[in-house]
């Protein structure tokens, strides 16, 4: 069964607009609370496995989970996509889509 | 660097440049960010190439979700090409130990030239959309229509020499490791002299893919903790807005028009590159 080109479209649409709206929002707040506060000035690297464990300050926490997100929303494109085109038995495309996440993947573990 | 209102409005300011950028051509927009950061703000290297791969993410979300939405970019020409990017993307990660990244910087920058030449040639020559053929399509061929909103029209096309195309991304994916370029410069002339995409849509999905061709790298600083979200977050915001202003622009302009910007564009993208290869300017 083909897939509707429309209906792959709209998805991945409402997924990115959803990732975008959610980072902006969050590293927006991060940025104007850090601007606000009396928080230490001094900026400090964002360290993945770090802002999982302990947060320094709130806007720290929002700015790290905003380009977390942001940078997140690309890899759940693919494997949105991945499913759709699954779903509709499309396995060419679902599996040219797993082979991008799966090469994401090395590409974070030999990097 | 201490963050004050000032400092923000202009590190966004530096963003929404270059999402405007990004949005019309397909590019990232590091050409523009990561010497601001350096110069402008003198943020160190390091610092400036990580935000400038968040401004691509940003970039690449932002002008995605409209071009996405508009049918301009094609879903399926995109993941085939973007496997071979990131996988080219990690050969040239392992290649940058035994080639030296100013020789390859500077034999692409020749090749660039020739490329903007020939693009600037089509347009003199009132073929800006001569390489977009009506063509049967085939029972595999990619194909796909959108409307563009300058004609009125609605423009059907079909993907041709997938084959060069996939290599020509693995090669764009190998720079883009060995050099930390992004690459849409490559694939938007391939996808449009080569492949027979109209040159909106080969700029939106070079656009789409240019996200993911970042976050494999992102991730990787990320984890190694490069990624300075002070100076990241207020360019990445000035991009998001940069590109859905971009994609009101892109809509309306007419391809010769955006042949012409990406032609120039390319020309300066060669200069630097030949400019690093000869060791005047210093690489990413």
């Amino acid at each position: 069964m083909a897939l509707d080109v429309r209906e792959d479209q709209k998805s991945v649409q409402r997924l990115m607009q959803t990732g975008l709206v959610l980072a902006v929002v969050l590293m927006g707040a991060g940025v104007l609370l850090r601007l606000l506060s009396v928080e230490p000035a001094a900026s400090s690297a964002l360290e993945l496995p770090r802002l999982f464990e302990h947060a320094t300050s709130l806007s720290d926490l929002l700015l790290g989970w905003g380009i977390v997100i942001l940078a997140l929303t690309p890899a759940l494109r693919v494997a949105t996509l991945a499913w759709l085109w699954l779903r509709a038995k499309d396995w060419v495309y679902a599996a040219v889509s797993g082979a991008v996440l799966l090469t994401l993947a090395l590409a974070v573990a030999l990097g | 660097m201490t963050l004050t209102l000032a400092t923000v409005l202009a590190l966004a300011a530096t963003g929404l440049f270059a999402g405007i950028l990004g949005a019309l051509v397909g590019v990232g927009g590091g050409i523009i960010v990561v010497p601001a950061l350096v110069i402008g703000f003198g943020v160190d290297i390091k610092v400036a190439v990580t935000s400038s791969l968040v401004a691509v993410v940003a970039s690449s979300t932002a002008a995605g979700s409209v071009y996405v939405g508009k049918g301009l970019s094609n879903l399926r020409l995109a993941m085939v090409l973007e496997v071979a990017t990131t996988l080219g993307g990690i050969g040239g990660g392992l290649l940058a130990v035994w080639i030296a990244p100013n020789l390859v910087s500077g034999l692409f920058g020749v090749l660039l030239i020739v490329v903007a030449g020939l693009m600037l040639r089509d347009t003199l020559l009132g073929r800006s959309e001569a390489a977009v053929r009506a063509i049967a399509p085939g029972p595999r061929s990619i194909t796909g229509v959108y409307h563009d909103d300058f004609r009125d029209q609605d423009v059907p096309y079909t993907v041709v020499r997938l084959p060069l195309g996939i290599a020509i991304s693995a090669i764009a994916g190998v720079l883009s490791g060995l050099l930390g370029v992004g690459g849409g410069f490559i694939k938007v002339p391939t996808m449009n002299m080569g492949m027979n995409v109209p040159m909106k849509v080969a700029t939106a999905t070079s656009n789409l893919m240019i996200g993911v061709t970042a976050i494999s790298s992102l991730f990787v600083y990320l984890t190694r903790g490069l990624v300075q979200p002070l100076i990241a977050a207020p360019v990445a915001l000035g991009v998001v807005g940069g590109a859905l202003l971009g994609t009101r622009i892109a809509a309306r302009i007419s391809p010769t028009l955006l042949k012409r910007v990406f032609a120039v564009l390319l020309f300066l993208i060669a200069v630097q590159m030949i400019l690093r290869g000869l060791g005047v300017i210093g690489g990413a």
